[in-house]
C-alpha cells in the first residue's frame, strides 16, 4: 500500500473514530469504498472530499439537535425575564411618583412643610419607597427573581440619585 | 422537509432510475455521475434523511469489510420520476440557449 493511500485510509479512519454516532455509518461507508478506488491519488481526493462531507453533515446535525431545539425556548425565556425586570423598574418608578405626589399634596394642605423641614420630605420621598423596595425585593426574590432584580435596580438608581441630590444640596 | 433539487441531485436520481431495483455502491455512483465524494455523499445523506433512499450493508464473506449500498425507496422512485421531466426540459433549454448563442 502506497503512502498516499495509507494517509487517505488513516484520515478517514480517524474521522470515523471521532465522528458522533449518527455520522459513523456514513463515515464507515466512505472508508469502505476506498479499497475499490484504483488510483492512490483518487483515493486521497475521495478521502478528503468525504471528510468535508462528514464535517458538514455532523455540523448540521449538531446544530439541529443542539441549538435548533434549545435556542427558541431560551430566547423566549430571556425575553420573559427582561419583561419582568422592566415591570419591576416601572412599578418602582410608579411608587416613587406616588410618594412624590403624596408629598406635594401634603405640602399643599400643610404649607409650613415647604419651609425646609427636611425629615418629612426624606421620609416620604426616600425612606418610605426605599423600604418598600427592599421588602418587595426580599418577597419577590424566590418567586419572581427577574422582577425582584428590576425593583432592586430601581432602588439603587433612586438611592444614588438621592445621595447626589443631598451632596449637591450641602455643597451648594 | 423540502429537498433542494440541484443539477447534481437530479443526476444522482437519474442514475438510480436507470436500474431502479438494483443496489448501487457509492463509488460506482460517483463514477457514473462524475461527482466527487464531497458532493455525492451529502446528496445521498439528504435523500436518505427524507426516506427517498434505502441504505444497506452488503452481506459478504468473513474477513472482507462490507460495502454500503443504495437504492431508491418506492417514494424515492416516484419522486425521481416526477422530477425527471424537469431535467429533460432543463436540458432542452440549455441546448436552445447554446444554439441561440452560437
Amino acid at each position: 500500500m502506497s503512502t498516499v493511500r495509507k494517509f487517505a485510509t488513516k484520515l478517514l479512519d480517524a474521522v470515523l473514530r471521532c465522528a458522533p454516532a449518527h455520522c459513523q455509518q456514513w463515515a464507515s461507508a466512505m472508508l469502505r469504498e476506498l479499497d475499490f478506488i484504483e488510483s492512490d491519488w483518487a483515493a486521497l481526493f475521495w478521502a478528503v472530499g468525504s471528510v468535508g462531507a462528514i464535517f458538514r453533515h455532523c455540523g448540521r446535525e449538531l446544530l439541529r439537535m443542539g441549538f435548533g431545539r434549545q435556542e427558541e425556548p431560551d430566547m423566549k425565556e430571556t425575553a420573559k425575564n427582561v419583561g419582568w425586570v422592566f415591570a419591576g423598574v416601572i412599578l418602582s418608578v410608579l411608587l416613587v411618583v406616588c410618594a412624590m405626589g403624596l408629598f406635594h399634596l401634603a405640602e399643599y394642605f400643610y404649607p409650613p412643610m415647604k419651609q425646609s423641614i427636611p425629615w418629612p420630605t426624606w421620609l416620604v420621598v426616600f425612606f418610605l419607597p426605599e423600604t418598600l423596595f427592599v421588602i418587595g425585593t426580599v418577597r419577590l426574590w424566590r418567586k419572581r427573581k427577574p422582577m425582584a432584580v428590576g425593583v432592586l435596580l430601581a432602588a439603587l438608581i433612586f438611592a444614588t440619585h438621592f445621595a447626589m441630590h443631598l451632596w449637591s444640596h450641602w455643597n451648594g | 422537509m423540502k429537498l433542494r433539487l440541484s443539477p447534481q441531485t437530479l443526476r444522482v436520481l437519474d442514475i438510480f432510475l436507470e436500474e431502479p431495483k438494483e443496489w448501487r455502491y457509492g463509488y460506482d455512483i460517483s463514477r457514473d455521475t462524475g461527482l466527487k465524494s464531497g458532493t455525492l455523499y451529502p446528496i445521498l445523506m439528504r435523500l436518505a434523511e427524507r426516506k427517498l433512499l434505502d441504505t444497506s450493508w452488503e452481506a459478504v464473506e468473513t474477513g472482507k469489510p462490507p460495502r454500503h449500498l443504495y437504492r431508491l425507496t418506492p417514494d424515492g422512485l416516484q419522486f425521481a420520476r416526477e422530477h425527471r421531466p424537469s431535467r429533460a426540459i432543463g436540458r432542452l433549454q440549455r441546448a436552445a440557449w447554446s444554439e441561440a448563442k452560437s
